[in-house]
């Protein structure tokens, strides 16, 4: 008897640790659970019969005053508007002078700002209704030590556009007018600042692939925030390409070379990671751009499958 | 109660204790492990013995029963050496240019730990350590070499455990130079075409080790400074500041390499890094022993920033490599390209480039525009299947042929 109630006392001990460290695991896994879970992939675009297969698509915008997604599509020279339904709108490559589209943001009067052109470094503004296609000229901004060589742009919701400036390490800011704003810059002359957004109050969230890291400035271009550092690590850049911030302020950065989406918080704290390397459908290879909409959809510019895949993240 | 009592037994087992039988191990653990061990016999009365070695204290680094570690050791290599040799003499381990064996605690591959007729415990005398992992020929292979590197001297330049300079060096370049060439003098300064390169890096156009040129000059030299025309970068060496250069940044190069510039307008390019002349990422201005004036051998220069590819290609899974993968440039575009991952040829026609695989173009599974990949609806080529930088199965292909491969599209 008393044999008994030691196997069932031994048994007993055993199976509360097993629970205990089940139940540790599942409250580990929890975040990640929880987000990747809630991921869900919602359209993929390619091209069709109707706009053509896509020719290395570089990067997009989503507009939200209007909901249509606008793509770059680099290898066509041209820039594709679809709805909010994913749905074909139109093309335009304002008569052939638009070249090699590479980054492209729409301000609150319609009108187009973008990367391309025949050398590919230039800056157009484009007003489609006034028939307006020019070349932005950046004045009274800072000599830098080479020629300006603009990289991606992102806008915020006074129009303010923002201009990486890959010759020189650098961000610079335009007012609604185009005239200089401001340079926002770091110490370390190898900072690349290979993407960046704006949130709604005016932070600049940006990436530098060569560090692998996240630089975060207020509003006045004054850093307050970096993270991260390359390494095979589960929270570590191997090849961060993009980012983009949410509406809750998590941040997300695009890994190429994992083929995945880290997400951070606020304060860089890492939250989890999801997507992987793949050719099917919600898998990545070699995507170049990532960007997040107010409704929490995620675009993806999947550059190596040579498509556009749309996920829809937990609202 | 319990526990008084267990208490008790254990005070008075410690005080019963007749701790004179392990004498024998405590006290002289040599005799006993000479008795199985006898050709350590010579090595330990060596004058140049490890010092718990000639102490006779085996245990100190062996476990005499049952160890995880080769050898009986009681811990790994490197916790065992740092265990006494904590920070290495002056700091010698922790600046800021970590030689790599002291990095991963691989302490033997210099030192024996028992005993050497060496200095320093070292397995082989003065260079030869060295160049069991530097290749002799590759340092001083060619016709005329350093007086200190014919010696073997090459702890006269280099810190063998971690220095505050890049290559080891135990000064900056142009200081560890100076110590022993006289570089105010005339006639240096008159070599030098009256610029004050003393204060400079002299590796910038001198090789230091050795060279097939006279002065140990590097084999290719950018043309401006073979001619000695060093006013086309530099302000004239009467000048105030004669190494002020004459143009900001890239500018400089653009002057001359104005074909350049069409290799950088492309939809990818490597306009990046440092943001005081983005060419100095790759090429170095004066001279070079490797093509196109770069810095380091190809695959150094793309790796020294693309660390993850390094590391994949690395990889002890990483079975297959492609038999170029050391040479870049020969599929990539170093400055850019208007195609995906900098390929100088679109994705589909890279693998016939230089007519590599022109058999393979003839006879293969059908590739092309009309064969559509089913997972992401792009045309087929060599790339689908094959992973060119290399991939852990045969042919350099991305899934297992007798797997998952031909699943991906053929579902069964």
């Amino acid at each position: 008897m008393s044999q008994t109630m030691k196997i069932s006392q031994k048994f007993r001990k055993y199976f509360l640790r097993f629970t205990i460290s089940i139940f540790m695991g599942l409250i580990c896994l929890i975040p990640s659970l929880l987000f990747s879970a809630d991921i869900t992939l919602i359209a993929s675009l390619s091209g069709d019969k109707q706009t053509g297969k896509f020719n290395q698509p570089v990067s997009l915008f989503f507009d939200e005053s209007k909901k249509r997604l606008y793509i770059a599509d680099t290898g066509n020279n041209r820039l594709i508007s679809f709805d909010s339904e994913f749905n074909y709108i139109s093309e335009f490559d304002v008569g052939g002078k638009l070249k090699y589209p590479m980054s492209l943001v729409r301000n609150s009067r319609e009108q187009f700002f973008v990367i391309g052109g025949p050398a590919k470094h230039e800056i157009f503004f484009i007003d489609i209704p006034q028939r307006d296609f020019r070349r932005l000229e950046i004045r009274d901004s800072p000599a830098g030590e080479n020629p300006v060589v603009p990289g991606k742009l992102a806008i915020d919701k006074n129009d303010n556009l923002y201009i990486t400036d890959r010759g020189n390490g650098r961000i610079l800011v335009l007012n609604s007018k185009g005239r200089f704003l401001r340079e926002i810059k770091v110490e370390n002359r190898f900072a690349d600042f290979s993407d960046m957004r704006v949130d709604m109050d005016g932070n600049v969230y940006s990436l530098s692939t060569l560090e692998g890291k996240v630089y975060i400035f207020n509003n006045k271009g004054e850093l307050t925030l970096s993270f991260g550092k390359k390494g095979e690590g589960l929270q570590e850049f191997e090849f961060p390409v993009s980012i983009a911030v949410d509406k809750n302020g998590l941040i997300y950065v695009l890994d190429q070379h994992k083929g995945s989406i880290l997400v951070f918080k606020k304060d860089g704290i890492f939250q989890s990671s999801f997507l992987k390397n793949g050719w099917n459908p919600g898998e990545l290879n070699k995507p170049s751009y990532l960007y997040t909409d107010m409704e929490n959809k995620i675009y993806i510019v999947d550059r190596g499958n040579n498509r556009i895949q749309v996920f829809q993240a937990g609202k | 109660m319990r526990y008084l009592i267990i208490l008790s037994i254990t005070i008075t087992a410690l005080l019963t204790t007749d701790f004179s039988e392990n004498k024998l191990v405590t006290a002289s653990p040599l005799k006993s492990c000479l008795d199985c061990h006898p050709t350590l016999k010579d090595k330990i009365s060596e004058e140049k013995a490890h010092s718990p070695v000639k102490d006779g204290n085996c245990l100190s680094c062996h476990n005499p029963h049952t160890s995880n570690y080769k050898g009986l050791l009681t811990g790994t290599e490197d916790t065992l050496c740092y265990s006494c040799h904590k920070t290495g003499k002056d700091n010698s381990f922790s600046q800021a240019v970590i030689h790599d064996p002291v990095k991963n605690g691989k302490c033997l591959l210099c030192h024996n730990p028992h005993s050497s007729t060496n200095d320093m415990l070292l397995t082989k005398k003065g260079s030869e350590v060295c160049f069991t992992c530097h290749q002799r020929d590759s340092i001083i292979s060619k016709k005329e070499s350093h007086p200190l590197v014919k010696k073997g001297d090459c702890i006269a330049c280099h810190a063998p455990h971690s220095a505050s300079n890049d290559g080891l060096l135990k000064k900056k370049s142009a200081d560890l130079c100076s110590d022993c060439h006289k570089v105010k003098e005339g006639q240096f300064v008159a070599a030098h075409v009256g610029y004050p390169v003393g204060e400079s890096d002299c590796s910038s156009c001198h090789n230091p080790h050795s060279s097939d040129s006279r002065n140990l000059l590097k084999a290719s030299i950018h043309r401006p400074v073979a001619e000695k025309g060093c006013t086309a970068c530099h302000d004239a060496a009467s000048s105030k500041e004669p190494l002020t250069l004459k143009n900001k940044g890239v500018k400089l190069c653009y002057d001359c390499h104005t074909d350049t510039i069409k290799d950088f307008e492309k939809i990818n390019s490597h306009i990046t890094g440092n943001r005081e002349n983005f060419c100095l990422n790759c090429h170095n201005p004066h001279a070079s022993d490797n093509k196109s004036l770069l810095d380091k051998k190809e695959e150094r220069v793309c790796l020294g920033c693309h660390m993850d590819t390094k590391r994949r290609i690395s990889a002890k899974t990483t079975l297959f490599k492609h038999p170029k993968l050391e040479d870049c440039s020969s599929c990539h575009s170093a400055h850019g390209s208007d195609n995906i991952t900098f390929l100088k040829a679109k994705e589909s026609e890279s693998c016939g480039i230089g007519k590599c695989h022109e058999q393979q173009q003839v006879f293969s599974h059908p590739v092309g525009p009309e064969i559509i990949d089913p997972r992401n609806k792009k045309e087929m080529n060599c790339i689908t299947c094959h992973n060119p930088m290399g991939s852990g199965y045969k042919y350099n292909l991305r899934l297992d042929p007798d797997k998952e491969l031909c699943e991906q599209c053929h579902k069964l």
